[in-house]
């Protein structure tokens, strides 16, 4: 049995997310699970379909939204969307979510096939701005729309293959750049694009976790183009806040993350606690309930871990946001993300 | 009358950086050891075995783990492929072959776990390392964690291409691994030939009964103010003692008052202090667990 009560909610999920924007506190914290292919599965459609039809993604994501009632919309399918726009190709599965193919990149000269993308034409980008708008138009007045992009590292690392990308960031700095800045500018455009649409856009960057990049390739490769990206998120953004994803253990990078200057992080293997206490009074906090417990737990222990892991974040100066560690599995019971959502309920209420 | 439980099947993880040797190793076993053999692979490119989810080659058997992120989301579709492998193809010996840049911790942690048990019995964990390259490659922060921890987790290391240096730098090679994983079980091979069959968990204890070692952290800091002479004694004694956590390998330039900035190597718990003669930032950086960032950044009086 959960332990208490699940109170009602008295805001709506748009006004629960304006609270953090206005330094204010909301009647209760917001509960961001990252919900994208299993979005699919709520719509009952096979994820593969759903992925690559704008109309099925944008009913899928506003279906999910209405079963759970999730703070966050979150367009995603993989973190290779922008690469796949740039010309990487992709497996398509009819039940997961595609996977690289051959990188595009298998020559250092091949770069020059490397292309940036058109946002209304290129890959599945008007998929998802199709789906964008959907939801916009449809739930927009009630919850934040969010649609998400892969950092130019990670974007990167799809064009190439990460183990040679990894390879590359010593043996081939200079080349390393300029495929960089390639990535940046795509993201840029596409976020420009996000925003144009009232949706707010986020940058994933899991390939600069601690585990794959140290603290010193973190400021060489990662910050400075994720710096530009917050850069331009604050310039263009209207006064949306700059938000990252970084999946894994990011713990070592914390330092170079702060200079990067994004004003919410969502994190996955790290202690909150912790987490908090880097993050002082200029990062509002997102996580990190384990994926992979969405999935083999019962509400009961997910119910138990969001409430360990709301006892860690509360109290964040910036604010503190439950969610996922990383995507909510494909195959996650609904009862689940149920629970994780009424922990945010239960354990994060500022109305008493 | 009731069916007696399936055999966990035998498997290896096989875990080394990129060029190091995994795919020879796996082939050669393969030639080897012949029918019955499984084998889980990140991608099907370097054993040229084309499309499909799962293929029939000679016998073997080979399935492509679905993503190749190192993302945690991904965990759960290589245990399902696994359960897939176990009761499908129900080989005598599973070898499973993640990206070069997977930490072997994790991969442990998941075949390991009690979800498998009844599945999969993991008898070892090998990385390969390349002897031509692993001195450059395990300098701290030249890569994220995932390199030392490779190494630091593995119950045996072959040190592949000895054929290809000399007899300083091998030595050079197994000093270095013994510094990250003291007591790791190494052998020497060339064309990732190994020589019988790897120990079973004889570095650690038995894999089931593993409990799982804290993750390794890296810290940085950018130490401020010069140090004194009593000043850096006490970094060096506070160091030593494991003031800061216990350090596998450090590396920094440390501001002495009057002497500029001093090179640091901190190796096997052991302090080198040498004099630089060009100029350099002042910067240090810890590997190793339980590492006290905060500390660290107090004694230098600033954070990173």
């Amino acid at each position: 049995m959960e332990s208490l009560a699940v109170p009602a909610d008295s805001q709506n999920s748009l006004e629960r997310v304006l609270c953090y924007l206005q330094g204010v506190n909301p009647q209760r914290i917001a509960c961001f699970p990252l919900i994208l292919n299993h979005a699919a599965k709520v719509l009952g459609v096979p994820v593969g379909t759903c992925i690559r039809d704008a109309e099925l993604l944008g009913k899928a994501h506003v279906a999910a939204y209405r079963r759970y009632g999730n703070d966050l919309i979150t367009f995603l399918s993989t973190t290779s969307t922008l690469a796949e726009a740039m010309g990487q190709k992709m497996d398509f599965l009819e039940h997961d979510a595609p996977q690289l193919a051959e990188p595009l990149i298998k020559e250092l000269d091949d770069i020059k096939r490397v292309r940036l993308p058109d946002c209304a034409r290129d890959g599945r980008l008007p998929v998802y701005l199709q789906a964008t708008e959907y939801a916009v138009a449809e739930v927009g007045s009630e919850v934040c729309v969010s649609t998400l992009l892969a950092g130019p590292f990670t974007t990167a690392a799809a064009l190439r293959g990460a183990d040679v990308f990894v390879r590359d960031l010593y043996k081939n700095k200079e080349w390393v750049h300029e495929l960089l800045e390639l990535c940046c500018q795509a993201g840029i455009d596409f976020i420009d694009q996000i925003l144009a649409r009232k949706s707010l856009p986020i940058i994933v960057e899991p390939i600069g976790s601690g585990s794959l990049v140290s603290p010193r390739t973190f400021r060489e490769f990662v910050g400075p183009y994720l710096k530009r990206m917050s850069d331009h998120i604050h310039a263009k953004g209207g006064g949306l806040p700059a938000v990252l994803h970084i999946c894994g253990k990011t713990k070592p990078n914390w330092g170079p993350m702060r200079e990067a200057e994004w004003d919410i992080w969502s994190l996955d293997g790290v202690d909150m606690a912790e987490a908090r206490e880097f993050a002082g009074d200029r990062v509002c906090l997102v996580g990190n309930v384990t994926p992979a417990n969405l999935l083999k737990n019962s509400p009961e222990e997910i119910d138990a871990e969001a409430r360990i892991v709301c006892a860690k974040g509360m109290g964040s100066p910036r604010g503190f946001i439950l969610g996922s560690g990383c995507e909510v599995p494909i195959n996650a019971p609904g009862e689940n993300l149920d629970a994780l959502i009424n922990a945010a309920r239960k354990y994060g209420r500022f109305d008493r | 009358m009731t069916s007696s439980p399936p055999i966990p099947v035998a498997t290896w993880l096989v875990s080394g950086f990129l060029g190091a040797g995994k795919t020879t190793f796996i082939l050669d076993q393969l030639q080897r050891k012949g029918a019955g053999i499984a084998v889980l692979v990140n991608e099907f490119g370097e054993l040229g075995i084309d499309g499909a989810l799962i293929r029939e080659k000679g016998g073997i058997d080979v399935v492509e783990m679905p993503g190749g992120c190192i993302c945690c989301s991904q965990k759960d579709g290589v245990a399902e492929s696994i359960r897939l492998i176990a009761s499908q193809l129900k080989p005598k010996l599973l070898l499973v072959e993640p990206s070069g840049i997977a930490e072997t911790s994790e991969l442990i942690g998941l075949l390991a776990a009690p979800a498998l048990a009844e599945v999969i019995r993991l008898d070892a964990a090998i990385t390969v390392v390349d002897a031509e390259t692993f001195l450059e490659y395990s300098e701290p922060e030249l890569f994220g964690t995932f390199f030392l921890d490779q190494i630091l987790h593995a119950d045996l290391v072959l040190v592949n291409k000895t054929d290809l240096v000399d007899a300083d730098q091998l030595s050079a090679v197994e000093r270095r691994i013994a510094e990250i994983a003291p007591g790791a079980m190494l052998q020497r091979t060339a064309f990732c030939r190994m020589e019988g069959e790897p120990p079973k968990g004889s570095r650690l204890p038995a894999v089931a009964e593993r409990s799982p070692l804290p993750p390794m952290e890296c810290v940085s800091v950018s130490p401020g103010a010069e140090l004194t002479e009593p000043e850096l004694e006490r970094f060096l004694e506070w160091l030593s003692r494991g003031g800061f956590g216990r350090v596998l390998r450090g590396k920094g330039f440390l501001p002495v008052l009057g002497q500029g900035c001093l090179n640091l190597q901190v190796v096997s718990g052991r302090s080198m202090l040498t004099p630089i003669l060009t100029e350099a930032s002042p910067r240090l950086t810890l590997i190793g667990y339980d590492l006290d960032g905060a500390a660290l950044r107090a004694f230098f009086g600033r954070s990173a």
